[in-house]
């Protein structure tokens, strides 16, 4: 049986379009120092370290985990990188939570780190296109890369194949997607671009790759954020209430994506969420969750991990939506934090920050943000072509 | 947690910057499916690899069927499918940047079992869309890469 994992502190530094004046392991050490202090622990007592960081490019520096263990003065301890596209930061929580549930330790640090902004492309002179070439290497090099894909299009080839399928999302639900995050934002003091913007703005924004515009983009951001887990017998010397992590649900979907049985589905979060409900005992998703952090990449991202969950049945999503279920105001708030749409996604810390923000709501330490009441909450990190990778949670309050 | 200051804070150093490179070449083998791209460059034929027990018939090919554990043969297909599912892409990453818009596809060619995804060059009257029929066209110049063909609506 597994040991009851807990989140006894969370740190982040804001996400920013770029932090010119700090280095990648600069920027983990002040999340890992800031979650410390909030779990009222030293670094001393850390007893192993999980890092997510994302790409060795973007970072200019294979390895850099090694280097970012130094740093935090972790020396000796043991400690160990995960990368998995832009579910990094959830299989790095995934990483430390085994390595509590099963016994290994009792106090893990868990940090996601990422730089990408130093990659920068003189002839265009941007980051942008450099930044999607950083990932685009993460595409089957063989059969796809080759032919112009971007990682846009590898979440719009599902998306159209859904729109096939079920009608649905449309471009309008999707919009409002993007004006929800972007206005859940404000509320966050760490969220790189908080916007007051209509439908319309997203509707009329620049064409990026069919059916996205500019604002169904998440943003690629720098940043880091550091949790740290502890064991049961640590969370009962706490003097305050601690997030509990009760389920996990992990999948891997095929990556050779033309292999797929259908296209139209995110098969990962499928499964990932049938194992997190099973181990959380959660049969009513929609009813027994108080809000979601989920992998809003591009807004039919969102859309189709409401169906893929259970919030709602396959091709509805974009009823949620429209009836303002997932708005703050609603009965089930998706992404409080602003997602990585509106909070960005710094693709290594993303994960991470997610779980830090389900763990403040549940302790009801949220600030102007906080899901009123908030008990139970699912998180989701999604990853690789086509969304292969889905790593999902369940944080519960004491 | 971190008490976020109102302002953007200034940075505490004067950033000092130097543009850099990483590089890596290489000589990449195709390993077992090398049949499939010099059919592609000597021939100008699409192979996909089909399974003696399940009949499942891979295209991009695979030497070894990943639900039976079996080899794979390789067999003759033609230039003819079906679009599955399909993107116009505006903004692309460095090195296809100068050739937006272009299509991105899977299409599911007439007797395989799997998506490939390639490009589509359009005329003037035909939308990008699900259903659509295409056919494959071989560039005159062949390297032996994806990059060798693409399709057009029949």
């Amino acid at each position: 049986m597994a040991r009851r994992v807990a989140i006894l502190g969370y740190g982040t530094t804001p996400f920013r379009a770029r932090w010119i004046d700090k280095s990648y392991y600069e920027l983990a050490f002040d999340a890992a120092k800031a979650a410390l202090k909030d779990a009222g622990l030293s670094h001393d007592q850390i007893e192993s370290a999980v890092y997510g960081i994302y790409n060795d490019l973007f970072q200019r520096q294979f390895m850099p985990d090694v280097y970012v263990h130094d740093y935090l003065g972790l020396g000796l301890k043991p400690s160990l990188r995960v990368t998995t596209g832009g579910a990094t930061g959830g299989a790095a929580v995934h990483t430390g939570f085994a390595q509590i549930a099963s016994g290994l330790y009792d106090i893990v640090l868990v940090l996601g780190v990422e730089k990408c902004s130093d990659a920068f492309n003189p002839e265009l002179k941007s980051s942008t296109p450099e930044v999607l070439k950083g990932i685009i290497y993460s595409a089957d090099m063989t059969f796809e890369a080759p032919l112009g894909l971007t990682p846009a299009a590898s979440y719009a080839l599902p998306t159209v194949a859904h729109m096939e399928k079920y009608g649905s999302p449309t471009e309008l639900q999707m919009a409002k997607v993007s004006v929800k995050n972007h206005k859940n934002a404000f509320k966050n003091p760490f969220a790189q671009r908080p916007e007051r913007i209509t439908v319309e703005d997203v509707l009329r924004s620049k064409k990026i790759c069919h059916p996205f515009k500019f604002y169904d983009n998440c943003l690629y951001s720098e940043g880091a954020s550091a949790l740290v887990l502890v064991s049961e017998k640590i969370a009962k010397k706490a003097k305050r209430p601690v997030a509990w992590i009760t389920g996990v649900g992990a999948s891997t979907d095929m990556a050779f994506t033309g292999n797929r049985p259908d296209y139209a589905e995110f098969g990962s979060s499928i499964a990932a969420g049938k194992a997190v409900y099973k181990m959380a005992k959660i049969r009513n998703p929609r009813k027994e969750l108080d809000f979601a952090e989920l992998h809003d990449a591009f807004t039919s991202a969102e859309i189709l991990s409401y169906e893929a969950f259970g919030f709602c049945k396959p091709g509805e999503g974009g009823t949620l939506i429209d009836d303002g279920v997932t708005e703050m105001e609603g009965d089930l708030p998706v992404n409080p934090s602003g997602g990585l749409i509106g909070c960005g996604h710094a693709v290594g810390a993303t994960g991470v920050m997610q779980m830090g923000e389900a763990a403040l709501q549940v302790t009801h330490r949220a600030g102007k943000r906080q899901v009123k009441g908030a008990k139970r909450g699912l998180v989701q990190g999604i990853g690789g072509p086509a969304t292969s990778w889905t790593f999902a949670f369940i944080v519960e309050g004491e | 947690m971190m008490a976020r200051k109102k302002k953007e804070p200034r940075p505490d150093v004067v950033p000092f910057e130097i543009p850099d490179r990483i590089e890596m070449n290489y000589r990449y083998s195709y390993g077992g499916i090398s049949p499939f791209f010099r059919a592609i460059k000597e021939e100008a034929k699409l192979l996909g690899s089909r399974c003696a027990r399940c009949k499942k018939t891979y295209l991009p090919p695979r030497i070894n069927c990943s639900q039976c554990y079996r080899p794979t043969k390789w067999v003759p297909l033609g230039n003819e499918g079906t679009v599955i599912t399909c993107t116009t892409v505006y903004y692309a990453t460095s090195r296809f940047f100068s050739k937006t818009p272009f299509v991105c596809a899977y299409i599911r060619v007439d007797g395989a079992d799997t998506l490939l995804l390639q490009n589509i060059i359009l005329d003037e009257v035909t939308q990008a869309r699900p259903g659509i029929r295409v056919r494959a066209l071989f560039r005159p110049e062949r390297k032996g890469e994806m990059a060798d063909f693409y399709f057009v609506p029949v």
